[in-house]
């Protein structure tokens, strides 16, 4: 029933994101 | 009578549920938000915790920086199993590994800048968040179609790490205002139809509230620094 309501992706989906966002900003942290 | 009372009850189970989305969100903010000041506000500790010895960052950094995802997909997949005390403690873990990695943001980007998209963060959420319990559309399909936006913003971004183009950064910082903000608004309304549905066991609401709190607080997360990327004037 709980399914109906929660994708099971979404959660993983947006920490991907905001993992690639945080890659990012440590690249501009060691390279500049 | 008897149905108005029903109504109350129902009504306040619902107020309860959306309660506990607020206070787990906000517990989460809190943990990350002290461990990424306490850590990232003086660059030796930062430096000490997670520099290795070639002036990169430290396998301990890119572990703290994978973990949530792994733990995501566990809540996500595995909460009908796991207890609410075990999913609480990945929660935890979850906020402290992202409140470790968030430090860095405090070597690049200015305080004043962090503090101000920080705001600008929270009146974009508190606005989505009312418009997502109160309107009348089914933002069912919107949803959906943001979330496909999403995984070409991913592709788009890891594919950008190595071309390193700054109008592809920017436009994918756009775009990704408006998915972010939107799927608050989506998650809103979909916690509101758990609150209100009455098919839910007390334990089931409970570990629900704890995952819709998740939910929203990773997606702030995904907003402040889409944010902090076009505001933050580092580029």
């Amino acid at each position: 029933m709980a399914e109906k309501f929660f994708d099971k992706t979404t959660g993983p989906l947006a920490t991907i994101y905001v993992i690639v966002l945080l890659a990012i900003i440590a690249m501009i942290l060691v390279w500049g | 009578m008897q149905d108005y009372s029903n109504n109350s009850y129902q009504a306040s189970i619902a107020s309860n549920f959306i309660r506990s989305v607020y206070t787990y969100m906000f517990i989460a903010l809190a943990i990350s938000g002290v461990i990424a000041y306490a850590i990232g506000s003086n660059p030796i500790t930062f430096l000490s915790l997670f520099s290795n010895s070639t002036g990169g960052l430290s396998l301990t950094f890119w572990i703290l920086m994978f973990a949530p995802l792994i733990i995501s997909f566990v809540i996500q997949w595995g909460f009908q199993r796991l207890s609410q005390q075990m999913l609480l403690l990945l929660f935890v873990i979850y906020s402290v590994a992202m409140g470790c990695t968030l430090s860095s943001i405090f070597l690049v980007y200015e305080m004043n800048a962090i503090a101000f998209t920080f705001f600008v963060a929270s009146g974009a959420f508190a606005g989505m968040a009312v418009l997502g319990y109160t309107t009348k559309t089914d933002l069912t399909n919107f949803g959906s179609l943001l979330y496909m936006v999403l995984i070409g913003m991913i592709l788009a971004g890891i594919l950008n790490m190595f071309i390193g183009s700054g109008m592809l950064d920017f436009i994918i910082s756009v775009i990704g205002v408006f998915v972010f903000t939107g799927l608050i608004a989506y998650q809103m309304q979909q916690l509101k139809n758990v609150a209100n549905s009455p098919d839910f066991s007390e334990e089931n609401r409970n570990k629900l509230a704890l995952i819709g709190g998740l939910q929203l607080y990773i997606l702030f997360i995904n907003l402040f620094l889409t944010l902090l990327r076009l505001l933050g004037g580092r580029d």
